[in-house]
């Protein structure tokens, strides 16, 4: 389905809306709740201090701010406009033995959806979302668990249509619920990046002004013909205080020679409770990925003369990539207090130009603070990465704020 | 409302279920309601009616996390009639009815009354446990408080949608139930007055008491008294360090020395909570529930009363 076709269908999905808003009386016995406006802002800022580094360049400190501003326009109890607008750097930056300090800080809309939850048990939206394709991008705790997972497999830029059926709710088997997304890659406006707005696609930047057809990657065909499914489960009393996740994806072959692109992520959580203060969390989520990022078109080995020599040009490849990335940790919280440890690995199998698999260590130590500000400070180790051997140290502290409004 | 009970008894009664029928046919009416503040109310304008009645979420215990079981839709499947909150108070039910196959009359007792918007209905969650993945969304922020009995006058409206919808179910008695409910409205009434007079004594500046959750938005409003709780409209939502913290602060700037814990609620964060501010806990108030018989609270009057006893002793303790 083309974009304009897409927005249509979208318009189309409204107009139930619209007419359930003129329906309902705006207020309930005197009391006007509908429409109302609600939102939640929560942001952080990293000072990252990279104290050793086998690439130079690396050392120093980075300074960045991530976090996002989540609003909710209430039409009636069961429609709603969901947006969130996230915050990030979207290009990498070397300190270079310095410090550097809110480089490449951008804004974009990461979901602007219409959400439709006629009974307790079904929810469906339509719009732009991130596919439920994994779940510790968005509530991994620690320092950068969460920011990596975020990176690496959050399931962005979705313009399609989705939806949650709770479909076994049972004090035997426990809550249990299927979710399913059709999507395509979005290149409207609505992928509009704020602040820096680099062109596509000239430098090795994660996003750019606006996503275009151009810029290529799975699922960017211009069509709704990726999709996810996935089933979340817990309140089981065979496993008390443990909670799954299960998704697969499948993400359309890309209009410039791409491949489709599956995976597949496993999560579980587990909670144990020591006493009524003390609480530890463990968490661990595995993703997948074949034909990771489509198999792209990539350069491969140098063009030589017929003497040998170097011509400065490049053959054209196809790079077939299965990417494994796993996180695995413990969080332990008392009160205002937490310690949390975690380890990532994100393992690159390619045919060609081959990535080392990059392993991240890190533990830290948060506690709340008044005024709704919290702050972890914590030690990162990292292995690999751009080369083998290549190693890092980092010192990490993070102030955070929430908000409700 | 009227017509809703005609239509429901018109459709209803032929549909019964068998035990239903039986129950109806030996004589007495079977009624389930969901808690027990409900079934009081039902017993009260049943009167001397024959009753079988199954309350789902009895005394001390708190709706708000009620996890139905089997067995409870069974209860469900005979039932004639079924008393429901409503407000999002007793959303589980939904679940219920259709795993029963319920098709007796149902009457939500909340309908008509004023409603009140609580704030705080956010639960946007990230992380802090093992529950499960949710979409990525914004809750509303303002909600219909659930807990209307919790003003007499109120009260008085879900008295008269109980005797219209057993009236609907058993029409055959509608007189009995009308002259039960008309004498316990009049009761109803009495303790409205009686409470807001033994409020009136004191001045509004020192009506401030804190309670574990926020059930008594209805009351405080009835009567000019403000209720501070930690955990807002659900029991299970859990407040963050920082907002026990600045809950601290209020009571000490505030002065306020009535603090209560709740009957179906874990006291454990409110005894922390005041022993921080350095206050001491006034006793257990009841909110969502009845007591046992026996108890201070076996009766919704019971109830009013018990709580009123309390709140006016620990603020003019504090004079």
């Amino acid at each position: 389905m083309r974009i304009p076709a897409l927005a249509a269908a979208l318009l189309l999905a409204a107009l139930p809306a619209m007419a359930q808003v003129t329906a309902t009386p705006a207020s309930t016995g005197g009391v006007n709740l509908y429409p109302q406006i609600a939102g939640e802002a929560d942001l952080r800022l990293f000072s990252l201090s990279t104290t050793s580094a086998t690439d130079r360049r690396q050392r120093g400190t980075n300074i960045f701010a991530r976090g996002e501003i989540a609003t909710g326009l209430f039409l009636s109890p069961e429609w709603s406009i969901q947006n969130v607008i996230h915050i990030e750097p979207v290009g990498e930056t070397e300190p270079n033995g310095g410090t550097a300090a809110f480089r490449y800080q951008a804004a974009y809309i990461e979901e602007l959806r219409l959400d439709w939850r006629p009974t307790q048990r079904l929810s469906l939206y339509g719009g732009k979302f991130s596919a439920p394709f994994g779940r510790g991008h968005h509530d991994f705790p620690g320092l950068l668990l969460d920011v990596r997972a975020h990176e690496v497999y959050l399931i962005r830029e979705s313009l399609g249509f989705g939806g949650t059926a709770t479909v076994i709710s049972d004090a035997r088997f426990g809550e249990h619920d299927i979710s399913a997304a059709v999507f395509g890659f979005d290149t409207s406006f609505l992928s509009e990046t704020a602040f820096t707005r680099e062109r596509c696609c000239e430098r090795d930047f994660e996003r750019f002004s606006r996503n275009t057809r151009r810029q290529g990657g799975a699922g960017n065909t211009g069509q709704m013909d990726s999709f996810v499914l996935a089933i979340d489960g817990d309140k089981m009393p065979f496993l008390p205080n443990t909670s799954y996740h299960l998704s697969l994806l499948s993400r359309g072959a890309g209009v410039d020679g791409t491949k489709r692109e599956t995976g597949l992520a496993a999560g579980l959580r587990h909670e144990i409770t020591w006493n009524r203060d003390l609480r530890t969390l463990l968490f661990a989520e595995f993703v997948q990925f074949r034909g990771a990022g489509g198999n792209p078109r990539e350069a491969g080995p140098e063009i030589l003369d017929d003497f040998g020599g170097s011509t400065g040009r490049f053959d054209e490849v196809t790079a077939s990539e299965r990417r494994r990335f796993t996180t695995v940790g413990a969080q332990t919280r008392s009160g205002p207090w937490r310690a949390t440890i975690g380890l990532q690995r994100d393992e690159r199998k390619r045919t060609e130009n081959p990535v080392p698999r990059a392993t991240y260590a890190e533990v830290s130590v948060g506690r709340d603070l008044p005024l709704n500000f919290r702050l972890d400070v914590g030690y990162q180790h990292t292995v690999g990465g751009e080369a083998k051997d290549d190693k890092q140290d980092a010192v990490i502290a993070v102030l955070g704020w929430r908000a409700r409004f | 409302m009227q017509r809703r009970a005609f239509l429901a008894t018109t459709f209803s009664l032929p549909a019964l279920g068998g035990a239903a029928g039986r129950a109806l046919a030996q004589g007495s009416l079977p009624a389930v309601a969901t808690f027990s503040i409900l079934g009081d109310l039902i017993r009260q304008v049943a009167g001397n009616r024959a009753l079988a009645l199954n309350v789902l979420v009895g005394p001390d215990g708190d709706a708000h996390d009620f996890q139905p079981r089997p067995s409870d839709a069974e209860r469900l499947r005979g039932a004639a009639l079924l008393v429901r909150n409503g407000l999002g108070f007793d959303d589980w039910l939904g679940r219920l009815t259709s795993a029963a196959g319920f098709a007796g009359t149902t009457v939500t007792a909340s309908d008509g009354v004023p409603i009140r918007a609580s704030e705080g209905g956010h639960s946007h969650s990230h992380g802090g446990g093992a529950g499960r993945r949710r979409p990525h969304a914004v809750e509303p922020a303002r909600t219909p408080d659930p807990h209307a009995w919790g003003n007499p006058a109120n009260a008085r409206i879900y008295v008269r949608n109980i005797a219209a919808g057993l009236s609907a179910a058993d029409p055959a008695s509608a007189a009995l139930y009308a002259r039960n409910a008309a004498a316990y409205d009049a009761r109803l009434a009495a303790l409205d007055a009686e409470t807001r007079a033994a409020f009136a004594a004191i001045p509004e500046a020192r009506r401030k008491v804190l309670t574990s959750h926020d059930a008594f938005g209805y009351f405080g409003d009835a009567y000019g008294i403000t209720f501070l709780a930690p955990q807002g409209i659900n029991t299970h939502s859990e407040p963050s360090a920082s907002d026990i913290a600045d809950l601290i602060r209020q009571v000490r700037a505030q002065g306020i020395t009535a603090v209560f814990v709740e009957n179906m609620a874990n006291p454990t964060m409110l005894e922390r909570l005041s022993r921080e501010a350095g206050v001491r806990v006034g006793g257990r108030l009841y909110s969502d529930a009845l007591s046992p018989p026996g108890g201070p609270a076996p009766s919704y009057e019971a109830l009013i009363r018990h709580n009123t006893g309390l709140i006016l002793a620990a603020i003019k303790g504090a004079a």
